[in-house]
């Protein structure tokens, strides 16, 4: 009877631990030929931005679903901050690391100018946009890592949204997905060849 | 290279050693691909070599070359600079080519008695294919959306068709319509194209190499 129950209890020990140990990649990864290190520029849902940081490789992590109780780790999440003077503002940021030492993390983050009161149909506006990022007139980029922005400068820079699509799919609740490429210039950080392709799922959403 | 004349000389052992009749049959052909939306028109050549047991049946040994030529288009391109226009045309340029090593079996359907013979074939083997990708544009300033790359994928295959044969006096000659699969692999990149699976065209003319004293 005893021997059954510790029988019983290591099975479920294993599989718990089968399970505990189960993930689920959903950032594909395909290298770019031309722009060695980085991922090519896609808008099929790799999930991935990577760009040059002074001219080393930096990508995103990748989005992994793992554990027991599954948890999504997102390489991107979207925000909009609500107008505190005449405009809100959309933040878009990236966590990631360098190829080549990945302890090293930062995030990027963008922010961008919308009109007050922004809705869904905004964001869907900037589909098919180059912009050029003015921190003077329409937003900047930012390197939240000490290592490589010291003086926490803001950046300009260029960006070009191939895709920009959402959708509402319950009240407050959104689903979509960006593409496009980016630069940024923080005077002695360069931010070079940027490309980025995510679906974006209700979890990495807040607008 | 090596492994190819050690394959030959074992096709030549072969052929004196069996009690067959032996030829060996140059092929010419042109072919569709079946996959891709058809993308991919090619030339190809092949050497066979046959092994003639009786009427009925013949084993055959084909190694097949295709390609010269190319398919010409356009990916979208994109730059950041805004001193030059978003969009521009990158010119691509995609050489498919494929190597077979193949055995085949040639079952006579009617006509094993006369000059105009049909037959089924079959064919099983190792297919390589290679699709050359090349890009022009100005890539200093701008970036390809979703750019395909050199591929090249082995794996096993199989094709089957038809044949008409026609005895002459030295010889035979015949065409066939063969349809094959793609090679057994899956490509693991988003690329524009999939692996071929031709719809081929064929004559070839088969020289008679030697006779045995036990063949018919």
């Amino acid at each position: 009877m005893l021997n059954n129950c510790i029988k019983n209890s290591l099975s479920l020990l294993l599989v718990g631990f089968i399970f505990w140990g189960c993930t689920r990649d959903d950032t594909k990864y395909y290298a770019d030929g031309e722009d060695k290190g980085l991922a090519i520029f896609s808008n099929t849902y790799n999930n991935i931005l990577s760009c040059y940081i002074n001219d080393k490789p930096w990508r995103t992590f990748s989005r992994v679903l793992t554990g027991f109780t599954p948890r999504m780790h997102n390489e991107v999440e979207i925000t909009r901050q609500p107008a505190t003077t005449s405009k809100d503002t959309l933040i878009i940021q990236w966590h990631g690391y360098f190829e080549t030492n990945q302890r090293n993390t930062a995030d990027i983050r963008l922010h961008l100018a919308l009109p007050a009161h922004a809705t869904i149909n905004d964001l869907n506006a900037l589909q098919g946009k180059r912009l050029i990022i003015d921190s003077t007139i329409n937003g900047f980029f930012e390197i939240n890592d000490a290592g490589i922005n010291p003086a926490n400068i803001k950046a300009n820079g260029h960006l070009y949204f191939n895709i920009a699509s959402f959708n509402s799919i319950a009240p407050n609740t959104y689903t979509g997905d960006i593409s496009g490429l980016f630069d940024a210039d923080f005077s002695s950080v360069k931010i070079t060849k940027g490309r980025f392709d995510h679906f974006i799922s209700p979890e990495q959403i807040q607008f | 290279m090596r492994k190819i004349v050690a394959l030959l000389i074992s096709v030549w052992l072969f052929a004196f050693a069996c009690k067959a009749q032996f030829y060996i049959e140059p092929i010419v052909g042109y072919q569709l691909d079946l996959n891709s939306n058809n993308k991919f028109k090619q030339l190809n050549t092949a050497v066979q070599f046959s092994f003639r047991k009786n009427r009925h049946y013949e084993l055959t040994v084909l190694l097949q070359k295709t390609g010269f030529s190319k398919y010409v288009s356009g990916d979208s391109s994109f730059t950041l600079n805004p001193a030059l226009p978003l969009y521009a045309n990158a010119a691509k340029t995609i050489r498919p080519s494929s190597f077979s090593v193949a055995v085949g079996h040639r079952f006579t359907i009617v006509g094993g008695k006369t000059n105009n013979i049909f037959s089924f074939i079959l064919y099983s083997g190792l297919n390589v294919q290679r699709f050359a990708v090349a890009y022009k544009y100005d890539k200093s300033n701008y970036t390809i959306l979703n750019p395909d790359k050199t591929i090249t994928l082995a794996g096993i295959y199989l094709s089957g068709g038809f044949e008409y044969m026609r005895k002459l006096k030295n010889g035979r000659f015949f065409t066939q319509l063969v349809v094959a699969s793609p090679p057994a692999r899956k490509i693991k990149y988003p690329s524009s194209f999939g692996l071929m699976a031709p719809l081929s065209l064929n004559a070839g003319y088969s020289i008679f190499i030697k006779k045995t004293k036990h063949a018919k």
